[in-house]
């Protein structure tokens, strides 16, 4: 399966920097989104540090066999967690800093995708749109019975986060596994672009534009900006061709 | 166009997108149970199980879903309207006058129920409130219990006290290893979880390669929607990637290494976790049994887990008695990639060891290419360092010889099963490749790693 891939991120109209950090590459068939959390300074090198990090782990392999796809993702990920939560016992200012992460990796007829926090991975397919990563939120936390409502502080909002790099020394990843067909275009985005344009309205911007490909991920970023561009906004899209 | 739909199983592998009639074919052939998920455009993800929300979200699939699934586990619904008796109602409109009266009647009825019950809870709330003032809950109060050997009297007082216990550990006000024992022992006496309290709490930090929710809930999930799989795996045609089949792999001498905190007597989280797997196995087995005739159900490869699982109970000590003689007879005759790893771990010596070996070359129905050859191999060689250390004599230099030459076989890390193997690698260093005496390089080893008994 031949895979295309384009993303482009943007500092959105609200923020003075973009602590998103973007890598895809189509030759690998990898690609990684992150969306820095704690402060402007902390933010930006926790994504950056992950999305590195984690580049440079796929970059070092072997040729990953399909199996060891999940366990490489996991220790990849466990690896740049304590890289994040060590960085920011060395610098004050940036103590506590962390980071959301949806990492895709394409191998052989499938798509593994790692999973820590609320930036999405949707799937397209037929003018039919599907989310296919669960936000590490609390309000689905807590509406799956996996959080007890004890366990959550008063005025604690639904959408803070449970999960994300550098919350703490243990990290679950969340790695999911699609079967890959022609005709599939894979959204990867941060909550600059989810938090302002809703799914729908993302389906039926892909839906017109699924021609012009390459200019999708920037409709995409316009489309959250006129709505607001509360956020940096990270788009990344990787379409499967036959 | 058609509407599509997607199938999410296990919170982890897709199927689809596919239409209404497409689904219910995946779902005749196994692909996923009723506990996976489905999405349609746009829309949230529901459990099949939820037939309210599913009814509510995706009308057109609750008709498949009440009429193929449901039907298909036997599981009953009474979401459907009442029936109204046609004659009942005509009589009903007739007695207008009557039905006044008896209104009168009731809401006098209802305002001295309404006083009663006033009256009842104030007084009930007076007791309640002595009783919070006279009850605090002690971790001492349970070990009483299990001292004098009455589970019954410790079911009945954690049952009486759960709200409090759980408000005591959710708000960290005893340390959690005060509570933890004795939560853990109630929740894997039944069904492997505790009403209010993240499965994470049970289960904690050390167990971490396992899942995190083992309740016999999940369990009949994963093994419902995983029935298709069972034989790609047994059958060593691949490695599923699945929290069932990397349980089918755990190695019990690794597990018995490990040294287990928080756990009541020989309990740990891999005991408890398997027992629930097996309990829920049992159930699956006998509601596929009344679909399907009991070899159909055993050609799924349902006998065999059954098998592996008794064995790897009886192997980590926890089986009341040895592997019974139906499951024993199966494993004897089971050359498949689980049959293997039960022979390597039933061998109690060299030769015997070598004897499994040689079925995995040669009469089992392990291909050359099959996935699970090379982690097999694996397996043999951290089973050949088991057999290396409970000698504790001086290893013949013939074994010595094989040892080395399997240990470039092994990796340190499970990649499968992710159990880590680093601290039985360094006893494999100082045994095989520094020449150490046995004694002294298991010494060695467990310097470096106090924590696991390496001797075990």
């Amino acid at each position: 399966m031949q895979v295309r891939m384009i993303g482009a991120t943007d500092v959105g109209r609200r923020r003075k920097s973009n602590q998103d950090s973007l890598y895809y590459d189509e030759l690998s068939n990898f690609g990684i989104v992150a969306d820095g959390i704690g402060g402007r300074k902390g933010g930006e090198i926790a994504s950056s540090l992950a999305v590195n990090g984690l580049r440079k782990a796929f970059m070092n392999s072997d040729r990953i066999r399909h199996e060891e796809v999940g366990p490489f993702l996991v220790s990849a990920v466990d690896k740049m967690n304590s890289e994040i939560l060590e960085r920011g016992r060395k610098e004050q200012e940036i103590l506590g800093m962390g980071t959301t992460l949806n990492c895709l990796m394409f191998v052989g007829e499938k798509l593994h995708i790692a999973h820590v926090g609320d930036s999405r991975t949707y799937l397209y397919y037929k003018k039919h749109l599907f989310q296919l990563t669960l936000d590490h939120s609390v309000g689905n936390f807590l509406e799956r019975g996996w959080l007890p409502k004890s366990a959550v502080q008063p005025g604690a909002k639904e959408g803070a986060l449970v999960r994300a790099l550098g919350l703490g020394e243990r990290i679950d990843v969340d790695i999911y596994e699609i079967a890959l067909k022609p005709g599939q275009l894979f959204l990867t985005c941060s909550d600059g672009l989810t938090g302002m344009v809703e799914d729908r309205r993302i389906a039926q911007i892909i839906t017109e534009n699924l021609d012009q490909f390459e200019s999708l991920p920037k409709l995409l970023i316009d489309a959250a900006n006129a709505a607001g561009g509360r956020d940096n906004i990270t788009v990344l899209l990787s379409h499967v061709r036959g | 166009m058609a509407k599509l739909y997607l199938v999410r199983r296990n919170l982890e592998v897709f199927s689809g997108p596919m239409t209404l009639a497409e689904m219910k074919d995946a779902y005749k052939r196994m692909q996923f149970g009723l506990q996976d998920e489905v999405a349609g455009h746009c829309g949230p993800w529901v459990t099949f199980e939820q037939l309210d929300r599913i009814k509510k979200q995706y009308p057109e699939v609750a008709r498949i879903v009440h009429e193929d699934m449901i039907a298909g586990w036997n599981i009953s619904s009474d979401s459907e309207g009442k029936l109204i008796n046609e004659d009942t109602k005509r009589l009903a409109i007739k007695s207008m006058n009557g039905i006044r009266l008896a209104l009168v009647f009731l809401v006098i009825a209802v305002l001295a129920f309404v006083a009663a019950i006033y009256m009842a809870n104030t007084a009930k709330n007076a007791v309640k409130a002595k009783d919070q003032l006279e009850s605090a809950v002690r971790p001492q109060d349970l070990q009483n219990y299990l001292d004098r050997n009455d589970s019954a009297g410790f079911d009945r007082y954690v049952q009486k006290h759960a709200g409090e216990l759980t408000a005591q550990v959710n708000q960290r006000q005893a340390p959690d290893e005060a509570w933890l024992p004795y939560l853990r022992l109630y929740a894997f006496s039944h069904d492997g979880q505790f009403s209010g309290l993240d499965p994470k709490y049970l289960r904690g930090n050390a167990a971490a390669s396992t899942p995190v929710d083992c309740s016999l809930r999940m369990w009949r999930r994963r093994w419902r929607s995983s029935s298709a799989d069972w034989n790609d795996m047994l059958a060593g045609r691949r490695l599923v990637r699945a929290h069932w089949a990397r349980l089918i792999a755990w190695d019990p001498y690794w597990i018995k290494r490990r040294e287990h905190k928080g756990w009541i007597g020989e309990q740990n989280y891999y005991v408890a976790c398997l027992g629930m797997a097996e309990k829920a196995l049992t159930e699956v087995g006998n509601d596929l049994a009344k679909s399907m005739p009991i070899e159909e159900r055993d050609r799924l490869g349902y006998a065999r887990l059954k098998a592996r699982l008794a064995w790897l109970q009886a192997a980590m000590g926890t089986a009341t008695a040895a592997v019974p003689s139906e499951e024993a007879k199966v494993l004897a005759a089971d050359n498949s990639s689980v049959g293997l790893w039960t022979c390597f771990e039933a061998a109690r010596d060299f030769e015997a060891l070598s004897r499994c070996r040689r079925s995995m070359t040669g009469g089992s129905n392990l291909g050359a290419a099959s996935p699970l050859l090379a982690y097999s191999e694996e397996r043999y060689g951290w089973n050949m360092l088991r057999l290396a250390s409970a000698t504790r004599g001086n290893l013949p230099a013939d074994l010595v010889g094989q040892l080395l030459q399997q240990g470039e076989k092994m990796n340190p890390e499970d990649h499968f099963t992710r159990f880590d193997y680093r601290p039985e690698a360094r006893l494999f260093v100082s045994l095989a490749r520094a020449g150490l005496p046995t004694e002294k390089a298991i010494e060695k080893a467990q310097s470096e790693f106090p924590t696991v008994r390496l001797s075990h």
